[in-house]
């Protein structure tokens, strides 16, 4: 008998410490991040998802990425070199592995890169791709004209690098990032795991979960009930409480957008330089920031961000009623009954505005009271579709309108698509011949330096001449809970979950 | 079998004149694909390449043409590719059908452990202090609109008392709260409903023959008087399940639940009119089963159908 309890009692200890050890294993908690973004996506295909999820989840990687300090980065290109600016030569890094342990060669690159074209039209046109060549780790390619601004090209998340002979690249990509696919649910998650295998070392955490939720309201909630640990775009109203709670951090950089007024040189009085000077001397820029975007916004002072190495040092302007009176004046306007008229005509303008960014219906507004208060009546037409309204219609005068400049680092998309004549966001049919002239310069100059005066050229007449009148350029904004480590607010937005990332 | 194939012929010519008019408006509607598969607001494009694009995709042929080809895939099954994921649109409706027609049911279950109770309470107890409540209950409900609503959900079951999660789906768990959110909604109405449909029935001479013949108040109410109540109920059923299921989208988003209204929303966004175009013709489909299952059900819960029906044979 006592020999059985004995025999019990040792079962029973080292059933203990069985469970001890056990428990100790299960204790060994997992280091996990949920980030939660305002955008959702059906697909992380990474040729054809319009959020750039799966570069933003750390699961792929371009061959050229954009750093915090807005210059370009090699990254899975360890170099790249062009003589001519059309035929390129990119070395490939080596002992990159993709996912499925498959090692990263110019053919992947080359094939990944054909798949991006052949399904997404916009990475055609953003390219321009005649023929590409691969020999082991390099790959030459030869663009249809000159492109000197190609390498910038190379940061679009949709050139990243994923092993197009898996299946479901929809679903699973297989690339090279710090992080793998562990599963993925349309609209709702993104699910991953660290990469053991990455080429530049190990990810700190074990596994994130990238999610959407595209209200505001919704996801300040789920930061507050711990569901998330990062949220993108908390509603503006709650940031003064998020700001007072110990355990969240607020941050808020510029982004690469700009609010700008759009002037149309067709109208009979925006194509006069003095009216167009007097509506951005009405601009009050401060009150913009304070009063419409909480704060949530620096003023600007043309399209790309000032710390952008070719933005020229402008000159301080003037602003203020008097001040547009002056440009009114010098323009030959009169002033009869508190109303300005040129050639016996009353200056009556008309702006446009949109809903899908809330901030531009309110600085139309703000401009209106401005414009009555010098003598100019405004009328407000908000319209559904503005680029449609903006494209296909004459009959407006100014245009409240929002551009990403240089989502890529390079100001030649921004320059190009605006300001030549064919340019696809040209709405203000604006056709300038010295700055053709320089854009053109631009586009064909291959030396970095040398493109950067050109660029600050281009823009100091875009300044001078009031082309566009650029007001705000508003703030990425981001909470975070405490525990979260190394979180970096790019102001691209293309990273977000990388491999120093941590929780403590 | 005659009747089958006229019954057909009706949903054949239903369908094309909805095709039609769908396709017309969705044409006519302001902004253009291209413009968004090019994604102008971020690469440098020239008017050239959104006119060979436009081309390319046959979008600038006459509205006419456009919706001849079309109808040719069509006819072979095929409603083409979104122009956002280029995936075939009848994998993406089919994808996010489930989980859509998942919130629905539930939703619809919540509506019916709410609104049959209250609704029956407030017509037995007409005049008293239920009846007042659940009075106050369809006002209240109607009023709330359903993102508010969601909200306040979300504060008190997921960040005080963290009983519920606030987004994603998976478990039971993720279910509730956005069941909760549409069922109470829905509710409203049906509780209101419920009660006139009752007190209908308890007015009529069947009813009170009954009660006279002295069968059981319980056998009287759940035999002859909930089940003559089920006939308006059922039909209201069926106008608002197409509604449901297309309209859950502001719940979807919240909750980041997504299904085929969210789908559809994103799709209008981005001009996507392979998605719009299959989802008009997936709900009309979906509506008109609905109906046809509703006017069976008819015959079940109503005999003076089936006996007009048997008269007639």
């Amino acid at each position: 008998m006592t020999r059985c309890i004995k025999y019990m009692m040792l079962f029973f200890v080292i059933f203990l410490l069985a469970s001890c050890s056990f428990q100790n294993e299960n204790t060994k908690e997992k280091k996990k991040l949920t980030l939660l973004f305002n955008f959702s996506a059906d697909t992380i295909d990474p040729h054809m998802d319009r959020t750039y999820t799966s570069i933003r989840a750390g699961v792929v990687e371009t061959l050229v990425r954009i750093g915090e300090d807005l210059k370009l980065h090699p990254w899975l290109a360890e170099s790249w070199e062009s003589k001519d600016g059309r035929h390129w030569t990119i070395h490939i890094r080596e002992n990159v592995k993709f996912h499925n342990g498959k090692l990263v060669d110019g053919e992947a690159v080359m094939q990944s890169l054909q798949r991006a074209i052949d399904e997404n039209p916009s990475v055609k046109a953003a390219l321009k791709i005649k023929k590409m060549e691969a020999n082991g780790q390099t790959l030459v390619i030869e663009t249809e004209s000159v492109f000197p601004s190609f390498p910038s090209e190379l940061v679009h998340p949709n050139t990243a690098v994923v092993d197009v002979h898996e299946k479901a690249i929809d679903q699973k990509p297989i690339g090279t990032g710090p992080f793998k696919v562990i599963a993925f649910e349309p609209s709702v998650s993104l699910k991953v795991e660290r990469f053991n295998d990455y080429w530049d070392g190990r990810a700190k955490l074990d596994q994130a979960t990238f999610a959407f939720n595209e209200d505001a309201n919704a996801r300040f909630m789920a930061l507050k009930s711990g569901d998330a640990d990062i949220i993108f775009r908390p509603p503006v109203e709650s940031m003064e409480q998020l700001q007072k709670d110990k355990h969240i951090h607020t941050e808020a950089v510029p982004s690469l957008r700009v609010h700008q007024i759009t002037m149309n040189m067709r109208s009979p009085f925006m194509g006069d330089v003095h009216m167009r000077k007097a509506i951005d001397a009405l601009i009050d820029r401060q009150e913009v920031v304070e009063h419409i975007l909480n704060g949530q916004a620096s003023r600007a002072t043309g399209p790309f961000l000032p710390s952008f190495p070719y933005v020229p040092s402008y000159p301080k302007k003037e602003m203020g009623l008097d001040v547009a009176q002056q440009y009114l004046l010098q323009g030959g306007y009169k002033l009869k009954n508190g109303k300005w008229t040129k050639g016996g005509k009353e200056v009556r303008l008309k702006i446009l505005t949109y809903s899908a960014r809330p901030e531009l219906p309110l600085i139309a507004q703000i401009l209106q009271a401005k414009a009555k208060e010098l003598g100019i009546e405004m009328t407000i037409q908000q319209v559904e579709n503005i680029d449609e309204y903006l494209g296909n219609t004459t009959d407006w005068d100014i245009a409240t309108y929002s551009n990403l400049t240089a989502p890529r680092g390079d100001s030649s998309y921004y320059l190009n698509a605006t300001y030549m004549k064919d340019g696809a966001l040209n709405y203000g049919h604006i056709s300038h011949e010295r700055l053709t002239g320089i854009i053109d310069a631009i586009n064909k100059t291959i030396d970095e330096q040398e493109r950067n005066e050109l660029t600050k050229e281009a823009l100091t007449i875009i300044n001078n001449e009031v082309l566009h009148s650029f007001i705000v350029y508003p703030h990425i904004v981001v909470a975070y809970r405490d525990h979260v480590k190394n979180f970096i607010v790019h102001r691209s937005e293309y990273y977000m979950i990388t491999k120093d990332l941590n929780v403590k | 079998m005659e009747r089958i194939g006229q019954r057909f012929l009706e949903f054949a010519l239903f369908f094309l004149i909805l095709s039609f008019v769908s396709f017309l408006f969705i044409q006519l509607t302001p902004g253009d694909p291209v413009r968004q598969m090019l994604r102008v607001d971020e690469v440098a494009v020239t008017q050239e390449q959104i006119e060979s694009l436009r081309n390319e995709l046959k979008l600038d042929e006459p509205l006419h043409v456009q919706y001849w080809y079309w109808l040719k895939r069509f006819f072979a099954f095929d409603l083409g590719n979104s122009y956002m994921t280029n995936r075939p649109v009848v994998e993406e409706l089919l994808t996010k059908f489930p989980t859509t027609l998942e919130l629905a049911l539930t939703s619809l279950l919540v509506m019916l452990m709410i609104s049959i109770p209250l609704g029956t309470l407030a017509a037995v107890y007409k005049g008293k202090w239920i009846d007042h409540i659940s009075r106050l209950f369809a006002l209240i409900g109607s009023s709330i609109p359903s993102f508010w609503l969601g909200i306040v959900l979300i504060y008190i079951f997921a960040v005080h008392l963290n009983i519920f999660p606030t987004i994603g789906k998976g478990t039971w768990k993720h279910l509730v709260l956005p069941s909760l959110t549409l069922g109470i909604a829905m509710s409203a109405v049906y509780v209101r409903m419920i009660r006139s449909s009752l007190l209908e029935g308890f007015q009529k001479e069947y009813v009170k023959a009954a009660r006279s013949r002295g069968i059981a108040e319980t056998r009287i109410f759940f035999f002859h008087v909930f089940r003559s109540a089920l006939i308006p109920l059922i039909t209201l059923f069926g106008m608002s399940l197409g509604s449901l299921i297309g309209g859950t989208v502001i719940v979807e988003v919240l909750f980041s639940y997504p299904g085929i209204g969210k789908l559809v929303v994103d799709a209008i966004m981005r001009r996507d009119y392979p998605i719009i175009q299959g989802y008009v013709l997936f709900i009309s489909l979906l509506v008109i089963v609905i109906n046809i299952l509703i006017d069976m059900s008819y015959l079940y819960l109503n005999p003076e159908i089936r006996l007009k029906k048997g008269e007639r044979k």
